[in-house]
């Protein structure tokens, strides 16, 4: 049988819950559903096995400030693999996420995260905190804004295995804004590398792609 | 105690009275006049040292001065003779000391009157028609001259024809309800037509009437053009047509300036040139931008899995990537070609029309406030110094 070595963290979405008004001096509050496409890859030696399905998730953005957002975000969903070999695996995530805008186009953003991967035979908890920027320059007059972003995850606690020794992630996207609504169209990627152990290195990937649409209040 | 020593009595006014001559037209005037210089004898000694130091002293008008004072006393004294040899000094080619025109028409006046008293009408004409023709103004006072003589006088005006407007004096007026008044003189009846003409030639008559003498012509400082004569030299030009001979006429001229009196006038706010105005346009490279941000998402999109992710998971990571990456370059083109038909800056096309708006108002204000100023406007006329249109 193989080992549930699948340690199972992606980070799903946390710039998106980041509303393109932050900039608004008045307080919002923009609640949003998402769905998205996970695909997930671990390697540990023995190739790539491969897993992927949709999840489904809600999150709710709140601009105290001008110049501030917090979002909390939650999803879950089951992720099948692509061959009879590899086990389904239920997932679930909780994640809040601060954003302090440098500029109305420049956000640096902090996130602290918790996720579950559980299959028939073990369960494995990920807590990690996450450090990056976005940048979002208007497009369409302020109709859109294009999304890119980039990070680390300096720290990262994985039950069952030893801590990464490199984590990163990376973004682009779309969010669109028409009067008190918001979607949003992003592209997102973790890459993990842990330490070699038993003489053979493991490495896990996730990418993700999300499409959101919220309303903002007030509207 | 007599002051007057031993000739007052034969040289006063009431002594002349009492001798007969010239008494009946002048003694009822003359008597009020002041006496004249002392005659104690010291003051003779001094008034002979006076002229002997006169040359020295003074310049060579008051040479003159002294002299035309000498004269008339002479004349009024009655030495008539001793009289017109020292006018006649004074209009001589040979005086060596200047002799201004008002001297000269005094000189002329005295001789003509001298003649005049001396029965002599066609010299004294000669010599009044030289006194009007260097001077139209000048005129023959009862008190001081007699009746024969402004008989004389009168005649020679109307064998004389001139016109003159007499200098002015700085006037301050109202347009509204005061005027200027020009005195111009004719030397007898004449056809008289006054105008004031601008520095650009255009004229403006104020007065066309029969007039013989002197005439006060009033003007309230308003154009022909119905304007308020704005600040510049203007000249009253006069003209007259002799009714007495045939085709004579002669004309008079008076430059002058007239200055604006009123708080001064503020500026309406120039143009909005471009740097009060915010670009109402997005640049050329707009478009292209909007490009490249739809593009540059797009090229991320593909580029993430290569630059950040393992090499051995590329390949269906990319995959995802490239959904995205076909999303950014549509978005793109659809953003370039959005920029390009919608290329108005709205917010500042309705900031710069508030701008002008604001501008249109604050000058409207500045008119209907330099229009109450213009409304008190007071003119001030001076002489002018001869620079004219």
């Amino acid at each position: 049988m193989r080992s549930p070595r699948w340690c199972r963290r992606w980070w799903l979405l946390p710039a998106l819950t980041v509303p393109a008004t932050a900039s608004r001096a008045q307080v919002t509050v923009t609640p949003s559903v998402f769905v998205s496409y996970v695909q997930h890859q671990v390697d540990i030696g023995y190739g790539d096995e491969r897993t992927g399905g949709p999840v489904l998730g809600a999150v709710v953005t709140v601009t105290p400030t001008r110049w501030t957002a917090v979002a909390i975000s939650g999803y879950g969903g089951t992720l099948s693999g692509d061959s009879a070999n590899i086990d389904t695996r239920r997932m679930a995530d909780l994640e809040l996420t601060g954003s302090v805008f440098a500029t109305p186009s420049l956000a640096l953003q902090i996130g602290l995260r918790s996720q579950t991967f559980t299959t028939p035979l073990a369960r494995q908890r990920w807590v990690s905190l996450s450090v990056g920027g976005e940048f979002g320059p208007e497009i369409f007059d302020g109709a859109a804004r294009a999304i890119l972003r980039a990070g680390l995850i300096p720290a990262a606690n994985v039950s069952g295995l030893p801590n990464p020794t490199f984590a990163v992630s990376g973004g682009a996207g779309f969010e669109f804004l028409r009067g008190p609504l918001t979607g949003g169209l992003i592209f997102s990627l973790e890459r993990y590398d842990f330490p070699t152990t038993n003489g053979a290195p493991r490495a896990e990937q996730q990418a993700v792609v999300t499409a959101q649409v919220g309303v903002r209040f007030p509207r | 105690m007599n002051t007057w020593g031993p000739q007052v009595a034969g040289r006063g006014w009431h002594a002349i009275a009492k001798i007969g001559r010239r008494a009946p037209q002048r003694a009822p005037v003359r008597c009020c006049h002041p006496p004249p210089a002392t005659r104690h004898p010291l003051c003779w000694w001094l008034f002979a040292a006076f002229l002997v130091l006169a040359p020295q002293l003074a310049g060579a008008q008051s040479n003159t001065d002294e002299t035309l004072r000498r004269a008339i006393r002479l004349y009024e004294d009655l030495q008539v003779e001793r009289a017109l040899a020292m006018f006649r000094e004074v209009i001589s080619p040979s005086t060596p000391f200047v002799v201004s025109t008002a001297q000269r028409v005094t000189a002329y006046k005295y001789l003509g009157a001298a003649h005049a008293t001396l029965g002599q009408p066609d010299s004294a004409s000669v010599y009044f028609r030289a006194a009007i023709e260097r001077d139209p103004f000048v005129d023959l006072d009862g008190h001081d001259f007699t009746a024969r003589e402004r008989e004389v006088f009168s005649d020679a005006k109307q064998r004389t024809f001139a016109v003159a407007v007499r200098p002015i004096v700085r006037t301050r007026i109202d347009p509204r309800t005061e005027h200027v008044t020009f005195q111009v003189l004719t030397t007898h009846g004449a056809l008289l037509k006054a105008a004031v003409r601008t520095a650009t030639g255009e004229a403006s008559p104020i007065f066309e009437s029969e007039n013989d003498g002197v005439r006060d012509v009033p003007w309230n400082g308003v154009l022909a053009s119905g304007r308020l004569a704005p600040p510049g030299t203007y000249e009253l030009v006069v003209r007259g047509d002799s009714r007495l001979i045939p085709s004579r006429s002669d004309s008079g001229r008076l430059f002058f300036t007239v200055e604006h009196d009123r708080p001064p006038l503020e500026d309406t706010l120039p143009e909005l040139g471009p740097t009060d105005l915010l670009p109402e346009h997005y640049p050329p490279s707009a478009a292209t931008l909007e490009l490249a941000k739809g593009l540059g998402v797009g090229v991320a999109a593909i580029a993430i899995p290569t630059l950040l992710g393992h090499g051995e998971f590329a390949g269906p990571s990319r995959g995802l990537g490239a959904t995205l990456s076909a999303t950014g370059i549509t978005v793109g083109i659809l953003g370039f070609r959005w920029r390009r038909e919608h290329n108005d800056l709205t917010p500042n096309i309705v900031e710069n029309a508030q701008r002008r708006t604001t501008r249109a108002a604050r000058n409207a204000e500045i008119r209907r406030d330099n229009e109450a100023k213009m409304a008190t406007t007071a003119l001030v006329i001076s002489p002018a110094a001869g620079v004219g249109p």
